[in-house]
């Protein structure tokens, strides 16, 4: 046993409070220069694994631990706090919060100067770090000016900095585009080369697949199965059957998803969109962001809008939606002119992030919240809603005390109860195991059978693949491709998505 | 060839982390801090119209001498209009309002300096400079971790305040300024309410990722970057003291009673 | 908690749980700040609101007492420890004054925040407490805020002196800035605050203690 690795022996760890416990009899070791992957559906207690490894179970998430973690052959659970910070460096899931400093130096610097290092140290130690990850670049700058991938790269010199023998990341490109991914792997890849154990829990193990050399897969606490590289290489069905993404995204089949839609709900609603700029933000002299958009769409569709991290995705689904008015040209619903107030009136927009978007105190009443109808025809309304997106039984609860998953779903709930025929939603598989984005791609079709236009703002590319009718690819401040997914087309959808990412 | 030009990078970063700012950029955070308590106390305290100018000029170049000028000038600019409407006022004599207005005024005008300092501060004051120079003034953590915390979340707070807004306009339950005026406490609810839910989520994953980079560690906090008081400080504080000395006194002679802008009609 | 099994390599046999500490812990000092800058963000906008007349401006802290008697709720519900109301005092106080608030508010503040925590230390988690240091230490504000004003009185009257406006209209205003309506609207604060406490507490069970988050 290599005197740097991370050794757990039968591990357990039950939150407090909780039922029943999170992780049960789990072990494993991972020895200096070597990546080990914990994957498994959400709530298969990797996340949990991982606190146990930084000591912040029982530490910090209160709850019992017995078993044995240990890393260099000491005990974790008895070392101090200064003493965690030099042996394991831990990064978390979302960028926005974790920084703790308002510029990237200090962000880099700063758990060397909590342990109180000479400044000489703390300089070369964060100057190294930086190098060593290739984040010199970005030293010396404004953290609220930074990309979620910037961002992270930062988190990983900031832990790099303190030279633990050991790193453990915790589902880290969640909320990061296929490009920071990638450059997340390769940074990845550096450490494990430097010599360090690296633990990694997640869903998505496209971008680990040549740095990893074993990915041990949890269901309900206990580690099931165990596969190393050289079988991931083969079919990754049996992976994506335990709710683990696909390890080769690319080689997915492309299907005609609009095959049973109805034809009554490509009557139900029509959007022209003619001639459409718009800009970033709403100062007026900013320059136009994307120009001379050109497409129409009908209800039963669902179109994806993919592009680069800051070509105009998000904010071309604003302006459909009416969030904010276009630039120039003319948006149609149904015919008529709809200037952004009166888009907003028939439209939806779901963000990603779930937490911005619950206001009331149970579901039922977040349902009847902005509804267009009232009275008994809206009861009849909140229950169907309720019974069709699987909401069913949890009526009184208050949404913030709902699942990740469950919480979208009284998002596009409340979309459904507005009457909204255009439904916008914005990332909506950002960090979901395999089942879980299943389940919204389900959702997504239905809603668009139902007779929406459902636009998806999306880098996901097994999401596009297995609810998208259409994409739209903004890139050089325009609309560069509108392709129909289907198998005849499956050049230009793979095209649309990976085009300059080196797959 | 790659491990030299990293060689250099590296040398560069190292160089631009250290290379301490020229003039008042560098002045510590204390000095800063100083600067705005004592200005904020002579311009409550000061009689004249004069004075006030007097403190706002010199603050206007102090600032732009910090690199803001933009703030300064806007400053200034706000300090013009408030004047004018001042003077108007008094010219025009409308009962009750003017007397108000003129009260009103004169207080606002009394703050100008105040905020352009103030802004000044948020804008040039690094957290982990910030942090050290509150420590080195026997702040405990257990007042310095907040307030870091604090100016980190600030900025953040109006986006997610945007994205709240946005999804009410979205979700037709707007809080348009009259109709919040009429039903305040619900208006306060759904705004404050999932900012509050997002706020126990950040703070819990905020210490999660601090803790695990040794913030409770027992050891005496340092910085990466150079934090004392220099020559400039003293000078500082030596210019402040003369400053503030020769204005109170123009202040309780009769320059004081000048009032700056006057329109008669 | 299911009985370990056994094993001679297994070294740790105990298990290891770690008690809620009643020191002022990071995870509590980050809340504080984050809650912090909440709070300082409702203030500020107030302020700003109130600040546009001198008739509103004394009134300030007891409008504010409403939505941040929320935010105070929730901190106490989240860290009944002891130094609470001192630090968010002490943090708080030092957000105001490098927004350039005079030292004078700033130093109520902290002094009414400090006798706060007297208030709770018996029992940090007693609502009464909660409910009344929480109006002490804005009733504390409040005096700071308004006293500063009063302090200020003569310089107001020899502008409109100044400015020629008539006797009535100085003497009214002067009646407002007086020294028992000082004593008033401290008063005022200290009861209106109390009603925020209630409207933080209802506010509290009704959304955080539902969603499970924080404990009644």
């Amino acid at each position: 046993m290599s005197a740097s690795g991370i050794v757990l022996e039968n591990v357990s760890f039950a939150y407090a409070g909780a039922q029943a416990p999170s992780v049960e009899g789990f072990g494993l070791s991972v020895a200096a220069g070597e990546c080990v992957v914990l994957a498994g559906r959400s709530g298969c207690g990797k996340t949990t694994v991982t606190r146990t490894m930084n000591g912040l179970a029982p530490r910090f998430y209160e709850g019992t631990l017995s078993g044995r973690v240990s890393i260099g052959g000491r005990d974790v659970p008895s070392m101090g706090s200064a003493d965690i910070a030099c042996a394991v460096g831990s990064v978390f899931q979302d960028p926005r919060s974790e920084f703790f400093c308002t510029d990237t130096t200090s962000e880099v610097a700063f758990g060397c100067e909590n342990l109180g290092m000479p400044r000489e140290e703390v300089l070369s130690r964060t100057v190294g770090a930086a190098r060593a990850t290739g984040s010199l670049g970005l030293l010396e700058r404004r953290i609220f000016g930074l990309s979620s991938g910037e961002r992270q790269r930062v988190a990983i010199a900031s832990a790099y900095a303190c030279a633990p023998s050991v790193f453990v990341f915790d589902e880290p490109s969640a909320n990061l585009d296929p490009e920071a991914t990638l450059r997340l792997g390769r940074v990845v890849a550096q450490i494990v080369q430097d010599g360090h154990a690296v633990v990694v829990a997640e869903h998505r193990l496209g971008y680990l697949r040549d740095v990893a050399s074993r990915v041990v897969v949890m269901e309900d606490g206990r580690a099931v199965a165990e596969i190393l590289r050289s079988d991931l290489l083969g079919e990754d069905a049996p992976l994506r059957a335990r709710g683990i993404r696909s390890v080769f995204p690319e080689r997915l089949p492309v299907e005609d998803n609009a095959g049973d839609v109805p034809a009554s709900a490509r009557d139900a609603v029509r959007l022209d969109v003619e001639g459409v700029s718009y800009a970033y933000g709403r100062r007026r002299g900013a320059p136009n962001a994307v120009e001379d958009v050109n497409f129409t769409a009908c209800g039963g569709e669902v179109v994806g809008i993919v592009g680069r991290n800051g070509a105009g995705k998000s904010t071309l689904a604003g302006v459909l939606c009416g969030l904010r008015e276009h630039r120039s040209g003319r948006i149609l619903v149904n015919g008529i002119r709809c200037n952004a107030s009166a888009r907003r009136r028939v439209a939806s927009y779901v963000m990603q992030d779930a937490d911005y978007q619950l206001f009331a105190e149970s579901v039922a009443r977040e349902l009847r919240l902005g509804a267009s109808v009232d009275g008994a025809e809206l009861e009849a309304l909140v229950a169907r809603t309720c019974a069709d997106l699987g909401l069913k039984g949890l009526e009184e609860r208050h949404p913030a005390s709902l699942s990740g998953g469950q919480k979208q779903r009284v998002t596009i709930g409340a979309a459904v109860t507005k009457g909204a025929c255009i439904v916008c939603l914005d990332e909506p598989t950002s960090g979901l195991d395999g089942a879980n984005m299943h389940r919204v791609a389900r959702m997504v079709h239905d809603l668009a059978c139902s007779g929406r236009i459902v636009f998806v703002v999306t880098h996901d590319y097994e999401f596009a693949l297995a609810c998208c009718t259409r994409i739209l690819k903004l890139e050089g401040r325009t609309l560069a491709a509108d392709v129909p997914v289907a198998p005849e087309t499956s050049g230009e959808v793979r095209a649309a998505f990976f085009d300059s990412l080196c797959v | 060839m790659e491990a030299v030009s990293a060689d250099a990078d590296a040398a560069r970063a190292r160089e631009a982390i250290e290379r301490f700012p020229p003039g008042v950029v560098g002045l510590d955070a204390r000095t800063k801090l100083l600067l705005i308590v004592v200005a904020s106390t002579v311009c409550l305290a000061c009689r004249g119209e004069v004075t006030v100018l007097a403190v706002l000029a010199a603050v206007v170049a102090l600032v732009a001498a910090g690199g803001h000028a933009s703030i300064g000038l806007r400053c200034a600019l706000a300090y013009v209009v408030l004047n004018l409407v001042i003077a108007l006022t008094a010219a025009f004599h409308v009962p009750g309002l003017s007397a108000l207005l003129l009260v009103l005024g004169f207080t606002l005008l009394k703050f100008v300096p105040v905020v352009a300092l103030a802004w000044w501060f948020a804008s040039s004051v690094r957290t982990g400079e910030l942090v050290t120079a509150l420590g080195r003034m026997r702040l405990p953590k257990t007042v310095t971790i907040p307030v870091a915390v604090m100016v980190r979340y600030l900025p953040t707070l109006g986006q997610e305040y945007a994205c709240i807004r946005d999804t009410m306009r979205m979700r037709g339950i707007e809080a348009s300024f009259p109709a919040s005026l009429l039903h305040p406490l619900r208006a306060t609810e759904f705004v404050l309410v999932p900012i509050l839910m997002r706020c126990l989520k950040v703070a819990d994953e905020l210490a999660a990722s601090a803790v695990s980079r040794g913030i409770e560690s027992r050891a005496s906090r340092t910085s990466v970057r150079d934090v004392r008081l220099r020559v400039r400080d003293g000078v500082a504080a030596a210019v402040l003291a003369a400053f503030v000395v020769g204005v109170l006194a123009v202040d309780a002679g009769p320059a004081g009673q000048v009032v700056v802008w006057r329109i008669s009609l | 908690m299911k009985p370990q099994t056994s094993g001679a390599s297994v070294a740790n046999r105990m298990p290891v749980s770690a008690p809620a500490s009643p020191k002022l812990a990071a995870k509590d000092l980050v809340l504080v700040g984050v809650l912090g800058a909440v709070a300082g963000a409702v203030c500020m906008v107030i302020s700003l609101l109130c600040g546009m007349s001198p008739v509103t401006n004394p009134l300030y802290a007891i409008i504010a007492a409403i939505p941040v008697g929320i935010v105070y709720m929730l901190m106490l519900a989240k860290v009944p420890k002891h130094g609470v109301f001192t630090v968010a005092g002490i943090v708080y106080g030092a957000l105001f004054l490098a927004m350039g608030c005079f030292w004078f508010v700033v130093l109520c503040f902290v002094a009414a925040s400090v006798v706060a925590d007297a208030v709770m230390w018996p029992n940090p988690r007693s609502v009464t407490r909660m409910s009344v240091a929480y109006a002490v230490s804005v009733a504390g504000l409040s005096f700071g805020y308004n006293g500063a004003i009063v302090l200020m009185r003569d310089t107001f009257n020899e502008v409109m002196v100044k400015n020629g406006i008539p006797a009535e209209y100085s003497d009214a205003l002067n009646a407002f800035v007086s020294d028992p309506m000082l004593a008033v609207l401290t008063a005022a604060a200290f009861l209106v605050a109390l009603l925020g406490a209630y409207v933080g507490r209802r506010v509290l069970k009704k959304h955080f203690v539902r969603a499970g988050l924080v404990q009644a």
